[in-house]
């Protein structure tokens, strides 16, 4: 579903943010994104979802470029980012009412996804309140709901549990558990080394830009917990 | 308190004018956009200087070079007075830095100098290019003392801290006002340009010239002055007669209002700070039918309430628009004969008149909804780029928005002005043709000009809005391109003016066509 080959980034008159990375991601994938802050992992995630450029490699989506067919790809893919800056001048109804319409939801399936998901993530009655209201997690919980709004075949999602409160960090990862099931591939960054052994199935270790560790879970913390093998791995890459 | 002053005054400053951006930013881009608009401040400064001079040397030949010192004192007082209502709202109040600096040990009243004081900076520029060359016209024909240009030189300071203060307050009243109210961005909007048109309408509305004023006409336009602007009498006393006591009023007075506003507004700074952060939330959401749109229509009414939902933008942005329409509506209710006696501008009606379509387009130049539309995207740019929509949808929507306001108030004033003046054949035809070429360009250029130059990172609307490099780049831009083709209608006398509207008609129109299949070229994760 998705595959980085050899992608480099380097920002204006800075060192390589991302070296050579290469990653693959099938359907039904949950696959997790460790490192230190600034190791690479922001970047290479806006690549992905074809926020920012870069200089070298490619990145496809279901085979298609993120660069030569953008709006095909993006059609398949949903991304939260770390910092959910939605547009607060307009209510919760009213940016997942844009996203449907960006995304051509039809009508009936998505006034009955807005409604699962609303009652799920316990945020149907503020829906009408202007977003500029909502406290750190309700935007997280509403730039969830409008990520899943149109069912994306890749979920790509940066540092999704900063904000939310345990209820809704469990429905999430149900949620991921569930699409994962139904052949959806999903990507995430994460700094909680917990949810990422109790989630993934493959993980993925970046240290100053470059892809130190990648594989299944299972074999990398065979003997010891994701924390150690972690700090063992970044200490000695 | 100095120290703290000094040391959010710095910060400030630094964001303001992009200093950090030149000494620590590895980006080129950032740096050629600050050498860019540092090279476009010379330009309008030297521009202005030269207008200013020649104002002053226009008073110097008629036998009024007495007048100069006050005039200047009026007209930069005034300017000063009406930009700054339009600031107030995101500078003083509502920024996002808030917070930060409210949990830290500032006292409000440093708050609220620092902020003000920010803005003081931008005017003194404004305030030394008005009153240096006006001054200069003025000591090459009357022998001044030492003590003059003292004076001179102090006024420059002490000028812009009263009609800031009185903008500030009428800014913070209806920002205190307004915090309080449901629709506070409607109430705000309302009351500002109200306040807005009232100050215009008694400034320079203010003379009802009749023939034989003529005959007496300093002493006419003196009382006037003292009418736009009270304090002319003393300034004018103090520089003119050397007098020294004239001019201590005039520097406690400028100072000491400053002062008291400052301690006013501290007293309340929290309580409207925290009202205008508050929110009316009703969390009883009930589920009602939801409609569907196209991705260029959601984008559309996505970018329409964004206008909307900000008083600042609303202001600034959308002023020529109201301007345009109170100016058609002055046209056809009082006629430009009356128009002419109001203002005081000698062949008024000939020029209106013959020049039309090009003041309709001089007002549809004077601000675009486009020039910061992308750069108000800020934060949430990242969005619009995840989504699958292609640039160009995107870009037609911010277009459409512009396009909602200025052409219905294209039409409309173009429509005044028909009924009120004396057009036939072709001139019928350029009078709304060309305004609507106008609107087109003015939408399509402000978005090119937002996209070559975009500041997606800051703290406050007004920083983009007003501030920005792209914002003062059309400005410049939508000027230039009234002023060659009125330059022309001047110059070119045996020409006809229908072929200079369609010569310029045509010109403009093409290069917003080049300007728009540029902007479709564009990759849009490259801009910021």
């Amino acid at each position: 579903m998705l595959t980085i080959n050899h992608l480099s980034k380097t920002y204006k008159g800075n060192k390589p943010a991302v070296s050579d990375l290469s990653l693959e991601i099938k359907a039904g994938d949950i696959y997790g994104f460790i490192g230190h802050n600034g190791a690479g992992k922001t970047t290479t995630i806006k690549a992905i979802v074809g926020i920012i450029d870069f200089e070298e490699g490619e990145i496809l989506i279901d085979g298609k470029s993120i660069r030569t067919d953008a709006k095909d790809c993006k059609s398949m893919l949903a991304y939260i980012p770390d910092n959910p800056d939605l547009y607060e001048h307009l209510t919760g109804i009213q940016y997942l009412n844009f996203i449907g319409d960006i995304f051509q939801v039809g009508k009936e399936v998505r006034e009955q996804r807005i409604k699962e998901y609303a009652d799920e993530f316990e945020i149907t009655s503020n829906l009408g309140d202007l977003i500029s209201s909502y406290s750190h997690g309700m935007k997280q919980k509403l730039a969830i709901i409008s990520a899943l709004l149109h069912q994306p075949k890749l979920l790509i999602l940066d540092e999704p549990f900063v904000g939310l409160d345990p209820k809704a960090a469990l429905t999430l990862k149900n949620r991921m558990r569930q699409m994962c099931d139904q052949g959806c591939a999903i990507f995430f960054s994460t700094h909680v080394l917990d949810v990422a052994e109790k989630l993934c199935n493959k993980i993925a270790i970046i240290k100053n830009g470059t892809l130190v560790y990648d594989g299944v879970m299972e074999e990398l913390t065979k003997d010891n917990s994701l924390e150690e093998v972690f700090m063992e791995v970044v200490s000695h890459a | 308190m100095l120290k703290d002053l000094k040391i959010l005054l710095k910060v400030q400053l630094l964001r303001i004018f992009g200093i950090n951006d030149i000494l620590h930013s590895h980006d080129k881009k950032k740096k050629s956009t600050a050498i860019l608009m540092a090279f476009c401040f010379l330009v309008v400064g030297a521009t202005l200087a030269m207008y200013v001079g020649m104002v002053a040397y226009s008073l110097q030949m008629i036998g009024m070079t007495k007048l100069i010192p006050s005039y200047m004192l009026a007209i930069t007082s005034v300017v000063i007075l009406l930009f700054t209502i339009f600031k107030t709202n995101g500078m003083l109040f509502g920024a996002n830095d808030y917070e930060l600096l409210s949990a830290l040990p500032i006292l409000p009243k440093t708050i609220v100098a620092s902020r003000f004081l920010t803005m003081y900076v931008n005017n003194l520029a404004f305030s030394a290019l008005t009153m240096i060359p006006s001054a200069f016209v003025y000591v090459t024909f009357v022998k001044v003392s030492l003590w003059f240009y003292v004076m001179l030189i102090l006024s420059v300071f002490l000028i812009p801290l009263i009609p800031m203060t009185i903008a500030a307050m009428i800014g913070a009243i209806i920002t205190a006002v307004a915090s309080r109210m449901k629709h506070k961005n409607l109430i705000s909007i309302v009351f500002t340009m109200s306040a807005t048109l009232g100050i215009m309408a008694l400034s320079f509305g203010s003379g009802n010239l009749k023939a034989n004023d003529y005959a007496n006409l300093s002493l006419v336009l003196t009382k006037q002055l003292q009418k736009m602007y009270p304090l002319t009498s003393i300034y004018s006393k103090a520089m003119i007669e050397n007098n020294g006591l004239s001019f201590l009023i005039f520097a406690v007075l400028s100072i000491g209002i400053f002062y008291l506003f400052v301690r006013l507004t501290a007293w309340k700074y929290v309580e409207i700070n925290s009202a205008l952060k508050a929110h009316m939330t009703k969390s009883n959401y009930q589920f009602t039918q939801l409609s569907t749109k196209s991705p260029l229509k959601a984008l559309y009414e996505k970018e329409r309430k964004r206008f909307f939902s900000s008083s600042v933008y609303v202001l600034n942005a959308g002023i020529g628009y109201i301007m345009m329409l109170a100016m058609g509506i002055a046209i056809l209710v009082m006629g430009a004969k009356r128009l002419e006696t109001m203002l005081n501008i000698p062949g008024f009606e000939n020029v209106i008149a013959s020049i039309s379509p090009l003041i309709i387009a001089s007002m549809v130049c004077i601000n675009s909804t486009t020039s910061s539309s992308i750069s108000l995207e800020g934060k949430q740019w990242d969005i619009l780029l995840s989504l699958p929509i292609a640039p160009k949808t995107i870009f037609d929507s911010k277009i459409l928005v512009n396009l909602t306001l200025s052409i219905p108030s294209a039409v409309l004033t173009s429509l005044m002005f028909a009924f009120a003046l004396p057009f036939k054949g072709m001139e019928l035809i350029w009078l709304f043709v060309t305004p609507m070429v106008y609107c087109l360009f003015s939408a399509v250029a402000g978005l090119s000009i937002n996209l070559k130059l975009p500041k997606l990172k800051w703290d406050n609307e007004v920083d983009v809005i007003k501030q920005s490099a792209a914002t003062f780049i059309f400005i410049v831009v939508g000027m230039i391109s009234v002023a060659i083709p009125i330059a022309g209608f001047f110059l070119l006398r045996v020409v006809s003016a229908n072929w200079i509207f369609a010569a310029t008609t045509i010109f403009v129109g093409g290069i917003t066509l080049l300007l728009y299949y540029h902007n479709m070229k564009l990759d849009l994760r490259k801009i910021a």
